[in-house]
């Protein structure tokens, strides 16, 4: 067996340019199927914990039907808004329910002395900072007073926070949001990016306040939590029960949990890294059928040799699996060196690029290395099996 | 006699082009004992080769029967008679067939290998046979380094390896100048005083003389069978 592997490495040597050549094939179809799929799985794990951090209690509701079967509605004006007095009423009535944050979400121009830019403003209940878990650094957050008297006031991110002040304290200080003034109140503690989203690019004002500003009554929509995980599905009934005694008995409006928001998205994202390694993995095919080709002008090249062997002895078996461990061998190698390739590159990504996530999966290594071995097996078994059944004399004779 | 290695009767071979029978051997009766020195002579075309590769177990015949060692090659599979060429057969062919990118000692260890002997038994049974045929200071060169009488002689220690039941040669001497040739057949000589069975093919009128059995093949048919008592060298 051992010999068998040695004499295989031994005709592989022999050819170093060639072996090398066909190995490249192997090399760079496994190299791009364990960086894509580290691509891939790096975004499902990244997006996964971003949601995560939001929180598994949550559900979110939204005005108008999203119908997952049948014909889509028309998204007509029948579909009901969602008001501030919903909430109230949520918040009123419903026994499992931790807490109900509406949203109306818009954007404006905040003007500070001679610097102004456009921003982001969200309209909250104080319940936003707890459903949400964001907190203010200095100062306080919207209180329900705020809300019930329509104040100006807001709560600045740190982004606004150091574009307009700088190193100024801007606590009590008057801005101008969309013509109006405010007062600042309160500083958000720092938070980052996620999701693409700059949590510190934003400014927070009282519902109503913010409902005068843009004019409207609309919710755009209400985080609702759970008191925990476990009742989520309990909650999702009860708000939906509860919204439509206030809706004419109609569901206009969608409530989703985080969980199945979650779940969803990481089956697209799975399925995309699936895809994605699979479309890779059609250039392993083409590794495969190099190595097939090269086979077989080695069983042509080494005719007579294959007759001598048989004339001294060899069963077919044993020339089938001299060559089929050649092909194996090549193609193992190539795996594991473009396992390595592919895993370096991936690897050092963060370091050039470091929002790439990129993650680099024990089964992708495993399933890229069986893959690369299985393509030589299959690849070799049609040039090892002409090699076997060749008729000895006719090998012997040939020049 | 001795005791019979091989035993053909009434064996037929003919070799097709498209759907024209080419007859190569017709009506082969011929009967080897052990420790025979013998060649089979004859014109080029005449068959020699051809019923060099059926007693040698390469092909088959088309009818007749053949028995070697007792076995009735016609009802042995494939494999068996890969096992009977690696363990019972030595051949020796006009063009040496080494393999060129083997060491002489990895060539000769090669149907030991295939045996299935282990790699220290295998190493020293081939530096014996290729002490017997003088070639030992050569091991580790290549076939490409050797002269063609060199070539020869370790394509005989490769044949002789796996001391087998009958050595099968093709022309051995073809290759090379008459004194080589001369040399190599002295080789052949000692391997049948040691009590070794031997097969030459040939066509050359010296090297049958010095045998003790001669066997003349004509279009494919054996025309005389003369054996010469007690004419060993
Ligand atoms: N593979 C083949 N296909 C067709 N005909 C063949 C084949 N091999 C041999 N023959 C024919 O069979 C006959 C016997 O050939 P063989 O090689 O046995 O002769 P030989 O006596 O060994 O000749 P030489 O002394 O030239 O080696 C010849 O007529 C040859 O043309
Ligand atoms: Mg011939």
């Amino acid at each position: 067996m051992i010999d068998i592997i040695l004499m295989a490495l031994e005709s592989i040597m022999l050819n170093k340019v060639r072996s090398f050549l066909t190995m490249l094939g192997v090399v760079i179809g496994v190299a791009s199927v364990i960086l894509l799929v580290s691509l891939g799985e790096g975004t499902r794990e990244y997006v996964s914990h971003e949601l995560m951090g939001v929180g598994t209690n949550l559900l979110v509701i939204t005005p108008g039907k999203t119908e997952t079967t049948g014909h889509a509605p028309p998204q007509s004006s029948t579909s009901r808004k969602l008001t501030y007095n919903d909430t109230m009423y949520l918040k009123r009535n419903a026994f499992t329910l931790k807490d109900v944050a509406p949203i109306v979400i818009g954007t404006s121009k905040i003007k500070y002395r001679n610097r102004s830019r456009d921003i982001l403003t969200l309209g909250v209940t104080n319940s936003f900072q707890n459903v949400r878990n964001l907190h203010v650094e200095i100062g306080s957050f919207i209180t329900d007073e705020d809300v019930e008297f329509h104040r100006k006031v807001v709560v600045i991110g740190r982004t606004v926070k150091k574009e307009l002040f700088e190193d100024e304290n801007p606590l009590g200080k008057m801005v101008w949001l969309a013509g109006v003034k405010y007062r600042i109140v309160g500083i958000m503690e720092k938070k980052g990016v996620s999701l693409g989203f700059d949590i510190d690019d934003l400014v927070f004002i009282p519902l109503l306040s913010a409902q005068d500003l843009f004019d409207t009554d609309k919710i755009t929509e209400i985080l609702v939590e759970a008191i925990n995980a476990e009742t989520v599905d309990m909650a999702k009934e009860e708000t939906i029960q509860l919204l439509k005694k206030r809706h004419d008995n109609k569901e206009d409006f969608s409530v989703v949990t985080q969980a199945s928001l979650l779940s969803t998205l990481n089956t697209i994202l799975k399925v995309l890294t699936y895809v994605i390694g699979a479309i890779a993995g059609i250039s392993l095919i083409v590794g495969g059928i190099g190595i097939m080709n090269i086979m077989l002008v080695s069983v042509q090249e080494r005719t007579k040799e294959i007759g001598i062997r048989k004339a001294i002895g060899a069963q077919n078996s044993d020339i089938l699996k001299q060559f089929l461990f050649e092909s194996t061998i090549i193609s193992s190698f190539g795996g594991v060196t473009g396992i390595l390739i592919g895993a370096g590159i991936a690897y050092a990504i963060p370091l050039f690029f470091p929002v790439v996530p990129v993650k680099v999966s024990l089964w992708s290594v495993i399933l890229a290395f069986s893959f690369s071995a299985a393509v030589g097996i299959f690849f070799g078994a049609f040039p090892a099996q002409k090699a076997a059944k060749l008729n000895p004399v006719e090998a012997l004779m040939y020049e | 006699m001795g005791e019979t290695i091989i035993e053909i009767k009434n064996l037929f071979k003919s070799y097709y082009i498209g759907h024209v029978e080419i007859p190569a051997l017709k009506k082969i009766n011929i009967a080897v004992t052990k420790n025979q020195y013998l060649v089979i002579k004859g014109q080029s075309g005449s068959g020699k080769s051809t019923l060099m590769h059926i007693i040698g177990c390469l092909d088959r015949s088309d009818s007749g029967s053949y028995y070697f060692d007792g076995h009735l090659v016609e009802e042995l599979s494939d494999l068996e008679l890969a096992e009977i060429r690696g363990g019972k057969i030595g051949f020796v062919f006009q063009s040496f067939n080494l393999i060129p990118r083997l060491s002489i000692l990895k060539n000769v260890e090669l149907p030991l290998f295939y045996l299935g002997i282990p790699g220290g038994e295998r190493s020293a049974l081939s530096r014996d046979a290729l002490t017997r045929v003088g070639l030992e200071h050569r091991l580790t060169h290549s076939p490409a380094e050797l002269s063609g009488g060199e070539k020869q002689r370790a394509a005989i220690a490769r044949a002789i390896v796996t001391n087998p039941s009958i050595i099968l040669a093709d022309e051995p001497t073809g290759n090379l100048d008459s004194k080589t040739g001369e040399d190599i057949l002295k080789i052949f000589d000692g391997i049948h005083r040691d009590g070794g069975t031997i097969l030459i093919v040939t066509h050359n009128e010296k090297v049958a003389e010095r045998v003790g059995r001669i066997v003349t093949i004509l279009d494919g048919e054996i025309v005389s069978d003369i054996e010469m008592a007690r004419t060993t060298p």
